[in-house]
């Protein structure tokens, strides 16, 4: 744990230590015995130096004083009031300490648990209590067939049961919350919540593009600042600061997207049409399976392959070398591209640096300007 | 209890020389000789100078945390802050049946009174004591004559408290100043205490004042006090200033205090009891006959310091609830001075699993009665689990389960470096063993760690080259004999996994009727089925299945087990089970390590790596 303490609390410095020894010595002293007020001040730097007392009788005007005191006198306060714990396990122990009273008056109830997890763990946690979801015979609150129901099972499920949902392995925090919060005698459960972490860096992702659900609202975004967002509803003000080139659309109906399929062997091609959703470019707009002149995807995004080849790179990183994260995602191989707007290969793009010329280039739109046999 | 703030070493001679490399490495003083006597005197009084300021900074900062405090006063001072109530001495009791035959006797009242402070007088080893009660008991009369005192719980039970009766006195001064009253006298039972207080001296009507600790609601008329213990060990009484925790009495107000004077723990275990109680109807005495219950127990000394540096953060943890197990431990801890550990754990981690319930097991102090152990059950449940717990939590009290281990030590002897025998060095391995067992896994929620006990016997003499300890744990079933049943036997962990080479359950021998031999219980080599085995016809099969055990759970069962005799005139059989990890063993919930040292043994091997030439 790293000192944190402030200095300054709009109080007064109790601390007035400083060398008296010229005041305290009769005049004359400076001017016939110089060496010995010389010899005395350097026994009192002794004291003040190292590991001597000097430091320990100063701590003493604050060393109750929960801001000011030192950590190792900090750490006997929470002997005192919280149970032996250490204030190492805290990251802001002296605002712990002060809590610690309020906490254990409130234990076992919803505060406490949630109050536990912020102190101890910095960490949110999620309380539900498994009764609610009890099938009782003739209860209207539960149905056969209700996918909120279950069966009594003397575990998990029954009355005298908490559940806690917390991003943390139970075996990190039991032993503390039993000691802490849990009420004796109840069942405790948890469930672990695994939630997508927000970085600069851009790591490889199974699936950033739920394509095949058929979802009407974006499940996952790219954003310029934010780097990788996962949403479960749209959420205008992402999209306000997602980059200039970079939007996000709905897939519903309408908006039919093919991803043709090659057989290398063959050379032939199946086009599987889906709702979709996915970058497309600003001044433009999406209107059908055909894009005609209102080309929205020039390369399907294969989430594996794509992130694959950027997990190292930091935001920065891409920003340098791409325009947009529209061209990011359009990053192919030098080649021949088409026309932005009639979707004719037209010029040699060679504004990415990540591709091979040996690799399959599919585009999701149409079938004879799309494959690359074609170009 | 050691300080764990050592901030500066306080030794004279260490602080000399340290003084003197300091100023050694000033330019100014670089070439001055520091032997010399008149700056050795400086600094010898500089010196001097440091380690007693040293002294007093580092006593300072000690007694400021109840972790390292050393004063009792510090203690009590700061267990006070976390609203922590320091347990004074407490008064033996004793309970009486106490009757009084007035059979045929003439002009007899239908009830008698025991009034409040009736004496009796009892006695043991250190003494005579005496004992009064303290609150009144009433007799109706049978019909035949026959009266038998009850309480107003109709409980035929009269409780006598150990200790002399005092009275004090004050006389309240002016309101302008703090008023505090002085009660210099260490051995208080402070829940005797009763406070009244007189409008004028010579009033006869009084209000009585209760503990502030009892208090559910507080105003400017609440009649509250405390009664804290004072740095010099006395007592001081104090009461609000009208706002703070309740009304001050009046100035010119008269304050009486009474109180048992208790002599604590050495009154325990008084048996012999007389009273001079009598009743006198028409010139003729008949005396009050008293049989006790129990010996005299619950007598206590003042709470010692340890106990409050344990009990006064656990306390304040608490809040005067009844949460989590450490709340119940807390309280029970710091409320009974005759429980000397306590372990409790929530249902859900009972065998079996029962929620709504919190498991107790007490271990009492030595020379408890089975009744005043149940009267304390008693009180806890009433007193604090019914008033302060988690509503429909219920306690369930259950007894402490002993698990003995069995270690089989091997200590590697250097016969070059001592001149011990080696079998001395067996019995101070054994002894080393048994202090470990006493001082370090006695008591609940231990911990067996078998590196840290081989260090200690690494140890004990450099003679000893290397240690090894096989273990077993043991539990104990005391079977019905000449009976078919069926038993169920818990470790407190897992036991190990049945292998080809090596028996891992084996129980103590005993007799089955029809067989001609001594029987013991094994499991079958690389299985988990128990097997009886005839030990005297070279270990021939006398049951092939009379139960498993399961590894995991640490748990053995028995069926249509039916002994006739058990050998070693014990009533018990011991099973020994090698547990899965040898190395730590915890005790978990109710279980208490024991040594068996009649299966505990040393031996040694005399290293001769030194002198061998050949394998």
């Amino acid at each position: 744990m790293v000192e944190k303490t402030l200095t300054d609390y709009g109080r007064l410095d109790l601390n007035f230590h400083r060398s008296m020894v010229k005041e305290v010595l009769p005049e004359y002293f400076t001017d016939e015995y110089p060496n010995l007020i010389t010899f005395l001040e350097g026994y009192y730097e002794f004291l003040d130096s190292g590991d001597n007392f000097g430091a320990l009788i100063q701590d003493l005007y604050t060393i109750r004083d929960v801001e000011a005191s030192s950590l190792t006198h900090l750490d006997n306060m929470f002997k005192e009031f919280a149970q032996g714990m250490s204030q190492d396990f805290f990251k802001n122990p002296r605002e712990i300490i002060r809590n610690f009273a309020r906490f254990f008056r409130v234990k076992g109830s919803r505060y406490s648990a949630e109050g536990f997890f912020r102190a101890f763990y910095g960490e949110n946690v999620e309380i539900s209590f498994p009764k609610n979801d009890i099938f009782i015979l003739n209860d209207s609150n539960h149905q056969v067939n209700d996918e909120f129901s279950v069966i009594q099972d003397g575990a998990a499920f029954q009355i005298l049961s908490i559940m806690l949902k917390v991003p943390l392995s139970m075996s990190i925090w039991e032993e503390q919350y039993k000691k802490f919060v849990h009420p004796a005698g109840f069942f405790l459960s948890n469930e672990v919540l695994i939630q997508p972490k927000v970085s600069d860096t851009v790591v490889s992702l199974p699936a950033i593009f739920d394509s095949t659900k058929g979802a009407t609202l974006p499940v996952l975004v790219f954003d310029d600042n934010a780097g990788i967002v996962m949403s479960d509803t749209p959420d205008i003000t992402i999209i306000d600061n997602m980059g200039a080139t970079a939007y996000v659309m709905t897939g519903d109906s309408t908006n039919m997207v093919e991803f043709n399929q090659v057989d290398s062997i063959t050379s032939s091609w199946t086009a599987n049409s889906n709702n979709a959703f996915g970058l497309k470019d600003s001044s433009i707009s999406y209107t059908s399976a055909n894009p005609g002149s209102n080309r929205v995807f020039s390369v399907r995004m294969d989430p594996n392959e794509t992130v694959e080849k950027y997990k190292d790179d930091s935001i920065g990183v891409l920003d340098k070398t791409y325009r947009s994260i529209f061209d990011m995602a359009d990053a192919s191989s030098p080649r021949l591209d088409r026309n932005p707007i009639n979707g004719f290969p037209t010029d040699i793009r060679f504004d990415n640096t990540k591709e091979t010329f040996d690799q399959g280039i599919y585009d999701s739109h149409g079938r004879t300007w799309n494959y690359m046999s074609n170009l | 209890m050691a300080t764990n703030i050592t901030s500066t070493a306080l030794d004279f001679d260490n602080i000399k020389a340290s003084l003197k490399n300091y100023l050694k490495q000033k330019t100014e003083f670089a070439d001055y000789d520091f032997e010399g006597s008149g700056i050795s005197n400086i600094l010898d009084v500089l010196a001097y100078n440091t380690h007693f300021n040293g002294l007093i900074a580092n006593l300072a900062t000690n007694e400021s945390f109840i972790h390292t405090a050393q004063l009792r006063s510090s203690l009590v001072s700061h267990a006070e802050s976390l609203g922590y109530d320091i347990r004074s001495k407490t008064s033996s009791q004793v309970k009486f049946t106490a009757t009084l035959n007035l059979t045929g006797v003439a002009g007899r009242a239908q009830a008698y009174t025991l009034p409040i402070d009736t004496a009796f007088s009892g006695s043991n080893e250190d003494g005579t004591f005496n004992f009064l009660t303290t609150e009144v008991y009433t007799a109706a009369d049978d019909g035949t004559g026959l009266y038998t005192f009850k309480d107003i719980n109709d409980v035929s039970a009269v409780t006598g408290f150990e200790g002399t009766k005092i009275t004090k006195t004050f006389f309240v001064g002016q309101k302008t100043d703090r008023q505090v009253y002085i009660i210099p006298d260490e051995d208080i039972d402070t829940t005797t205490a009763i406070v009244r207080v007189f409008p004028t001296p010579s009033s006869t009507e009084s209000d009585e004042y209760t503990p502030l600790s009892r208090a559910i609601k507080v105003d400017s008329d609440s009649t509250y006090y405390t009664l804290r213990e004072t740095p010099n060990g006395g007592y001081e009484l104090n009461f609000g200033d009208g706002v703070t925790f309740g009304k001050a009495p009046d100035a010119g107000s008269k304050i009486v205090v009474t109180y048992l004077r208790t002599s604590g723990t050495t009154a325990n275990g008084c048996k012999n009891f007389t009273t001079e109680t009598s009743v006198n109807i028409g010139g003729t005495v008949y005396p009050l006959s008293i049989v006790p219950q129990t010996n005299s127990v619950g007598g206590a000394d003042k709470q010692g310091i340890e106990s409050i540096r344990q009990n006064a953060p656990a306390a304040f943890a608490a809040q005067q609830r009844l949460v989590t197990p450490e709340d119940y431990k807390a309280t029970i801890s710091a409320n009974f001075p005759t429980i000397s550990d306590i372990s409790v754990w929530g249902g859900q981690d009972n065998i079996p699993i029962a929620y709504g319930k919190v498991y107790i097991a007490l271990d009492f102090n030595p020379g408890l009665t089975e009744a005043a152990k149940t009267t304390i059950k008693n009180n806890i449940k009433t007193n604090f689990s019914d008033n302060l717990a988690v509503m429909s939590i219920t306690p369930e009290f259950v007894n402490p389960q002993e698990v003995y281990l069995e270690l089989s030590t091997n200590i590697t002897v250097n016969p070059d470096t001592t001149s011990k025998a080696p079998v001395t060095l067996e019995n101070e391995t054994n002894q080393v063993i048994k202090d470990y067992f006493d001082n370090t896994i006695n008591g609940f929620g231990k911990t067996f760690r078998r590196s840290n006990l081989l260090t200690l016997i690494d140890g004990l003499d450099d003679a000893l080259l290397n240690s090894r300890i096989d273990v077993k744990m043991q539990v104990r079933l005391v079977p019905i004999l000449n009976q078919s049943q069926a038993y169920e036997l818990i470790f407190p962990v897992a036991i190990a996994e049945p292998d080809d080479q090596n028996i891992i359950i084996e129980s103590a021998s005993f007799d089955i009727t029809g067989i001609n031999g001594t029987c013991k219980i094994i499991n079958k080599l690389g299985t988990n089925t128990l097997r009886i085995v005839n030990i005297d016809d070279n270990n021939s099969l006398v049951t092939d299945n009379i139960g498993s055990y399961d590894a995991i759970k640490g748990k053995l069962n028995l069926t249509n087990f039916n002994p006739s005799l058990i050998i070693g005139g014990v009533n018990f059989i011991k099973f020994s089970a090698v547990p899965q990890n040898e190395g730590n063993i915890i005790a978990l919930r109710n279980f208490i390590f024991k040594n068996d040292t009649s299966k505990t043994i040393t031996t040694s091997t005399i290293d001769r790596q030194g002198v061998r030439v050949a394998l």
